[in-house]
């Protein structure tokens, strides 16, 4: 699934949060989401999700305007994998997951059969089939996150938004949910992910779109963003960014000057 | 008690409540047994001959039924509207007592009985004043969206006291002769004397909350998530979430018409509820209303029988209740330093 934004604009008031803001999500495509605290980040998540309204322009799903949608339509088509969540209660992994299907079904419907056996095989597919029965506040937070983006893949939807996915998980967690997430997008799911971690960008995207005070200020290729001008400037620090080639891979490393 | 996936949590507590049920209608100052209890009970049904007093029939048909349904009706619905209030607000140590929904609901029947208006309006009264206290405390806690837990307690604690200042008032201007006694015997928590008129009171509003909830359990769960996780999900947070604040309030206000205040049970109940079924809802609703009714069946069972004159229920509720509380309290303190 394709995902446009075009021309959107939005403000709280008269604060202006984002301004002028274009940005293409091409179908199998992973995009980074750059920009400091405070850069509207959240806002575009927000808008692209429907949970907000922008002031001005569009959003299309495949060349449909999502403001024509009803939020079960949009849901079926963009799947939202919070942060961190914080469920009170202690549901099962399984149940979490099944709560995913709740765009498919109508507002007294249960979930059936059917959708149980889907969301016991979107946990096979992730291997998480061994916690189903776990409480979810039990899990790691890696566990947790892994746990989420399976409600999403339960729903359905063809995009993926995930908002700093790796932002409290240690160092092999987000390796892993990476790992995951890059899988996902070669078997054809559209990603969008917000980060604080130019490296994940360079190195996991294939599109990068960076947002600088509440307007668009690049979308394009990482590569495009190897002579560091464009992080300099978007983080006031000089950078030194580096293509390293082991022969099998490349790796790319971007550390303060 | 440690909850396991094939333990058969709802029929245990249909069976439970049928225990205690039958139980109750057998204890009192006049015993009937259980044998000619089904006797009794049956002979409405079936053509049976008579082997028991006319005395034993009424006792069963006109002073204890009307009575065990009323207390049944009380414990179900408490115990529902506190799961409803935990889920919609997220928060587990919420119930129509702490959000201030029983005091707004006293306060609107007490108002009511000083008006002498008809006798319809008490319950109408209670439902307007418990709505207008949910909604004044859920205004105040979003307020402070640092914590809502603390918000809501606190906006409960306030509102909730303001409403029982509202009735203190009441009872100050009330005719010291006529209205004074029945708003003061109403407001203390009692179902004695209960007859088929407090049924008919209860049981309608009983049934129109109850079955959209049933009918939305398993979409419930979806409410307890983060506010934004929920509507990516496509639910439509706010039609759910304005449906069961109504349900919950009709509930609780419905049971202060008939029984005034009856606190704890809507704390307690869901709590113990989510200890042995887990929280999905599905489960979670039919048996919190089956064991918020064998709840309060025997605890107003107790009530009428241990001593010569009749303890108000809600005295009862709240020795078991409140101690219950600061046990949750305490184990919640000990998980948030683990």
């Amino acid at each position: 699934m394709k995902l446009e934004a075009e021309r959107i604009s939005f403000s709280y008031g008269e604060m202006k949060v984002l301004d002028d803001v274009s940005i293409t999500l091409p179908e199998g495509s992973m995009t980074a989401l750059l920009g400091r605290n405070g850069s509207g980040k959240t806002t575009l998540l927000r808008l692209l999700l429907g949970f907000l309204k922008p002031k001005n322009g569009t959003i299309r799903i495949d060349g449909k305007d999502t403001g024509d949608m009803t939020d079960r339509e949009r849901a079926m088509a963009i799947a939202y994998i919070p942060q961190s969540t914080s469920i009170i209660y202690s549901y099962t992994v399984l149940d979490t997951v099944i709560m995913g299907r709740a765009p498919a079904l109508s507002l007294f419907q249960r979930p059936s059969e059917a959708d149980r056996a889907k969301a016991e095989e979107t946990l096979k597919s992730l291997g998480l089939w061994e916690l189903r029965k776990r409480s979810v506040n039990a899990l790691s937070g890696g566990e947790r996150q892994l746990v989420l983006i399976a409600r999403a893949l339960t729903q359905e939807a063809g995009i993926l938004l995930l908002d700093e996915p790796t932002s409290s998980l240690d160092y092999s967690n987000q390796l892993l949910v990476m790992a995951t997430a890059e899988k996902l997008r070669k078997a054809g799911y559209t990603i969008l992910f917000s980060t604080h971690n130019p490296e994940q960008a360079l190195m996991n995207a294939t599109d990068v779109v960076v947002l600088s005070s509440h307007k668009l200020a690049f979308s394009g290729k990482p590569e495009e963003l190897l002579d560091g001008k464009v992080l300099e400037n978007l983080y006031s620090t000089q950078l030194h960014i580096e293509k390293i080639d082991t022969g099998l891979n490349h790796r790319i490393v971007c550390v303060p000057r | 008690m440690r909850r396991s996936e094939n333990f058969p949590a709802l029929p245990f507590m249909i069976i439970l409540y049928i225990l205690v049920f039958i139980l109750s209608f057998s204890i009192g100052r006049f015993p009937v047994g259980p044998v000619e209890l089904i006797k009794i009970l049956l002979s409405r049904i079936f053509p049976l001959t008579p082997d028991w007093t006319a005395q034993a029939e009424s006792v069963v048909f006109n002073i204890r039924l009307p009575r065990i349904i009323v207390s049944s009706l009380i414990g179900a619905g408490l115990s529902l509207s506190g799961l409803i209030f935990q889920i919609i607000f997220r928060n587990p140590m919420v119930s129509p007592d702490v959000l201030g929904t029983s005091t707004g609901a006293g306060f609107g029947a007490s108002l009511a009985l000083l008006l002498v208006l008809p006798s319809f309006s008490v319950p109408l009264f209670a439902f307007i004043m418990g709505i207008a206290a949910v909604l004044l405390v859920w205004k105040i806690a979003s307020k402070v969206p640092s914590n809502q837990v603390l918000g809501l307690i606190l906006g409960g604690i306030m509102i909730s006291s303001l409403f029982q200042s509202g009735t203190s008032f009441i009872k100050l201007v009330a005719d010291p002769e006529d209205e004074l006694p029945s708003i003061t015997y109403f407001l203390m928590g009692s179902i004695a004397g209960a007859g088929m008129d407090e049924v008919k009171i209860i049981i309608i509003p009983m049934i129109v909350s109850i079955v959209p909830i049933l009918l939305l359990s398993w979409r419930m769960n979806l409410l307890s998530l983060p506010e934004e996780e929920a509507r990516s999900l496509g639910v439509n947070t706010k039609a759910i979430r304005a449906i069961a604040v109504a349900a919950a309030t009709l509930m609780t206000a419905s049971t202060v018409a008939v029984a005034g205040v009856v606190g704890w049970v809507g704390l307690v109940i869901p709590h113990i509820t989510r200890m042995i079924v887990g929280p999905d809802a599905r489960k979670a609703i039919p048996s919190s209303l089956f064991l918020g009714a064998a709840f309060l069946t025997a605890v107003d069972t107790v009530s009428r029988s241990v001593t010569y004159s009749e303890i108000p229920i809600g005295i009862l509720t709240s020795f078991i209740g409140a101690p219950f509380f600061l046990y949750l309290i305490m184990k919640e303190g000990k998980k948030n330093e683990a």
